[in-house]
């Protein structure tokens, strides 16, 4: 079997596996460099979703060069290719530099040797520190520091490790409970988008508490039960009870592990402490204590704003009767005297509409009660940046979508998303954006046709995204480009659709090209399947155009077949003989634009109609003479005998006169 | 009365100059009997066929009129030379020669009657003929062109001879375009 080498240089080995380097969506196995052979590598072939992260790519790739000294896994290549000539799914291929060591923890309950304040400052804080700050100038995160996660630069040393693959799969996808903060752990894992290095840094700091442990001494708690202690005590209280560090690493725990966002240790406060300056800790604020507890779900031990707003994540079926009482505002009132909460229960009053549903109010008071917590829907609880990954996700799991419309309609979302997105940027052009993004999401969620409905809302929401046509979903289509030549290759095939479209392609091609011409994807919804196929073709041809492809053979086979309604839309069987040979000259050149131009031909089109005109009076003229014809010769009497008979008097007559002549003639001549 | 009435009947003389005529012939008759005797006897298949033609337009007794004619006219010739005496008159129709002289040239006209006709009918018949195999071609050449578009017509597809029946339908075409047409 063939073997697949990328870019002329790396020599894939899918066959070799390496389950010891795989993440939680993608499998490792051998790859060789052709340059280098002594470099070891390893590819990770990710899945087409949940995608990789596209985004932070380019930035990644090109860290080696710039930063050859960062403790981050080197990656040398990414590829959107096959690993078994086209036997698998089409899907990114990275290419990393494979570590020295070993996984540092080979997942998180297992048990290695605690390491030394030493090894955790020089082989954990000082490389890590090192590469967020390089993350920290191109604004981006990591997102999956964990010690499973980290390996060894050198077994032989064990003191410093290098951070592991971050792209493979979606921003936070893979992050445990555990080390996630607070508002991250209560999303829904593909719902937690890309987050700030703060996110980072809280990973770090319970990643050096399983280190300095050797192990984690919380594996017993269920993710609930994780979670709900976090909440109650606080991520530091929670975390180390029971242990015991050093003041210093006290010290640094206790600044990385701050619930709040804002008063978390950032990079500077980080370095400060590497360089030995003290710290002024700010005391987190414990959540305030009602003064009676407020009953929900049958518990009566619920007195903070957070244990209630968790309880009623938990539980939103129960939650949706709860918000439709009054019990809440008059918790806070009295038993909280909170003014602040109470007011924007007014302002959700003032937003909701009159046929809000209870899961729409739910939404509202759940972010009145935590802000800095994840948007809650139903089921669902997402990130501002995870909305698009989330319900493509429901719709990947084939779990109703009709939810998330709802959810883009209300009025509700947009109000708390911009909210939530002014308290992280203060920039008001970003505010503004934001508005606009939301509206324009309401316009593509109403408009059902082609190119709109929840496809277009994943698409805007999440660019990055592949297309996710069921039809084209193999080959991973990152960009338009993609989706021709996906397109072009299915159309190759003989088990292909119906059509070379569907309201994924649309959507997709939509967001991706917005300056494509809009009457395409009116066309694409009339129910005349001869309008339908040129709008698909006319775009197509476009689209060919501007991406300067110059043949799509597959492509125009395909249309070749779907043509076939076109072609016989002519009447006239010559015209349609020589229109087919046409089509199948301009199939062979892979130009669309010239097969367009072959069928969209309205001239050639009334010039049929008005010749078939012409012949169907032609046709009754034949048929009015054959009949008059047949029916002369079903009388009894040929209408040519009167004729003959006057024919026969006029030879009688010539005749007589000629005899009677020639005999006048004679006699006088004999005379 | 009304003006109808007034008009005569066509083909039928009135019975006024059917006398006169009469009157005439038989003063002619009188005063040039031998000449009268000669037209009488040799335009006889003229008087026959006048009475057994039942045609409006009166061929047949043209034709044999006319042929008739031409057979007795150089007897009455003779007979006006030779004074227009009974002797004379006599002695030309009882030569069986002049009889059969002025009875072949009234069998000419009836040959002429018989045969003229068929002629033309053939001459007819095999134009039609052509005219068909012609408007057929065309229909099949239509046809081939335009398929299933052109309504199919029983009555052309039939119709490979003139003397195929004329389906009942053919007066009320199927199509309904031809219909509308």
């Amino acid at each position: 079997m063939a073997r697949v080498v990328l870019a002329e240089r790396y020599e894939l080995y899918p066959e070799r596996l390496i389950p010891e380097l795989n993440t939680l969506t993608a499998y490792a196995f051998e790859v060789k460099d052709l340059h280098s052979p002594e470099t070891p590598l390893f590819a990770l072939k990710s899945e087409v979703f949940p995608c990789p992260r596209i985004d932070i790519l380019d930035d990644i790739l090109s860290l080696p060069k710039k930063y050859p000294d960062l403790a981050l896994i080197n990656l040398m290549h990414v590829a959107n290719a096959h690993v078994e000539m086209e036997q698998d799914s089409k899907s990114l291929i990275f290419i990393y530099q494979r570590p020295k060591g070993q996984r540092v923890m080979a997942d998180l309950n297992a048990k290695i040797n605690p390491w030394s304040e030493a090894q955790i400052i020089q082989g954990l804080i000082r490389p890590v520190i090192d590469i967020l700050q390089v993350f920290r100038q191109l604004s981006i995160s990591h997102l999956a520091i964990r010690p499973d996660q980290m390996f060894y630069n050198d077994p032989s040393r064990q003191e410093s490790i290098v951070l592991g693959d971050c792209l493979s799969f979606p921003p936070g996808f893979g992050q445990d409970m555990l080390l996630a903060p607070i508002p991250y752990g209560l999303t829904t894992p593909i719902g937690r988008g890309e987050a700030g290095i703060s996110v980072d840094l809280y990973a770090l700091g319970v990643s050096i508490i399983l280190l300095l442990q050797g192990h984690n001494a919380l594996q017993s708690l269920s993710p609930e039960q994780l979670i709900q202690r976090k909440i109650e005590l606080g991520s530091f209280a929670a975390l180390t009870a029971g242990c015991s560090f050093s003041n210093r690493m006290t010290e640094l725990v206790r600044g990385l592990l701050i619930d709040s966002c804002d008063q978390r240790w950032s990079l500077k406060e980080l370095s400060s402490w590497i360089g030995g300056t003290k710290q002024i800790l700010v005391q987190p604020q414990p959540p305030r204590r009602a003064s009676r507890p407020i009953q929900f779900n049958n518990r009566d031990d619920i007195y903070t704003i957070h244990q209630l707003s968790y309880e009623l994540r938990k539980n939103p079926t129960a939650a949706t009767e709860f918000v439709n009482r009054n019990d809440l505002a008059m918790w806070l009132k009295n038993s909280l005297n909170d003014s602040s909460r109470i007011h924007q229960l007014d302002d959700l009053k003032s937003i909701l509409p009159s046929h809000a549903s209870a899961s729409e109010k739910l939404l509202g008071i759940i972010q009145i009660l935590d802000r800095d917590g994840p948007i809650q829907w139903q089921d669902k609880s997402f990130m501002s940046s995870g909305l698009g990954y989330c319900i493509a996700h429901s719709l990947i799991q084939g779990e109703g979508v009709e939810k998330f419309h709802y959810l883009l309609m209300s009025p509700v979302l947009s109000y708390y998303m911009i909210e939530s997105d002014n308290q992280n940027n203060s920039n008001s052009d970003e505010s503004e954006q934001m508005e606009k993004t939301y509206s324009r999401l309401r316009h593509a969620i109403e408009y059902r046709g082609y190119g709109g409905g929840i496809e277009r809302c994943i698409y805007m929401l999440c660019r990055t995204i592949p297309c996710l046509s069921s039809h084209i979903m193999k080959y991973n289509a990152l960009r338009v480009y993609d989706v021709l030549f996906a397109l072009n290759s299915l159309g190759l095939k003989e088990d292909r659709p119906e059509y070379p479209i569907d309201r994924h392609i649309a959507a997709y091609i939509m967001v991706h090209e917005p300056n494509i011409s809009q009457t395409y994807f009116h066309d694409l919804d009339s129910k005349q399947i001869n309008k339908k196929v040129l709008a698909m073709l006319r775009m197509y041809a476009d689209l060919q155009n501007r991406y300067r492809i110059k043949n799509l053979q597959g492509l125009c086979k395909w249309f070749f077949e779907l043509s076939e309604h076109i072609v016989n839309s002519f009447n006239n069987l010559k015209v349609r003989e020589a229109l087919r040979r046409k089509i199948e000259t301009a199939i062979i050149g892979g130009n669309l634009m010239a097969l367009a131009k072959l069928l969209d031909n309205r001239k050639a089109l009334e010039a049929d109609h008005m010749g078939l005109r012409y012949a169907l009076g032609e046709v009754r003229y034949i048929e009015k003479q054959v009949h008059d014809l047949v029916t002369i010769y079903q009388g009894r009497e040929h209408y040519a005998t009167k004729e003959g008979r006057n024919l026969a008097v006029i030879a009688s007559c010539g005749m007589s006169m000629a005899i009677i002549s020639i005999y006048i003639l004679v006699k006088v001549f004999m005379a | 009365m009304t003006e109808k009435a007034n008009k005569k009947p066509k083909g039928k003389a009135s019975p006024l100059s059917l006398f006169t005529t009469l009157l005439l012939l038989m003063m002619i008759g009188f005063f040039l009997t031998s000449m009268a005797m000669i037209v009488l006897i040799g335009m006889v298949p003229t008087i026959v066929a006048v009475i057994t033609d039942r045609d409006n337009d009166k061929c047949l007794s043209t034709c044999v009129f006319l042929c008739n004619l031409c057979g007795v006219i150089p007897f009455i010739v003779v007979n006006f030379k030779s004074g227009i005496t009974m002797s004379s008159g006599l002695y030309i129709l009882e030569n069986p020669i002049n009889l059969m002289i002025m009875l072949a040239s009234a069998a000419l006209g009836w040959g002429i009657y018989i045969i003229v006709p068929q002629i033309t009918i053939m001459l007819a018949r095999n134009r039609d003929y052509v005219k068909l195999h012609q408007l057929r071609q065309r229909f099949f050449d239509l046809r081939e062109d335009w398929g299933d578009a052109l309504p199919d017509s029983p009555l052309i597809n039939n119709c490979k001879t003139l003397h195929s029946s004329v389906p009942e339908e053919a007066d009320s075409p199927k199509s309904p375009e031809l219909a509308r047409r």
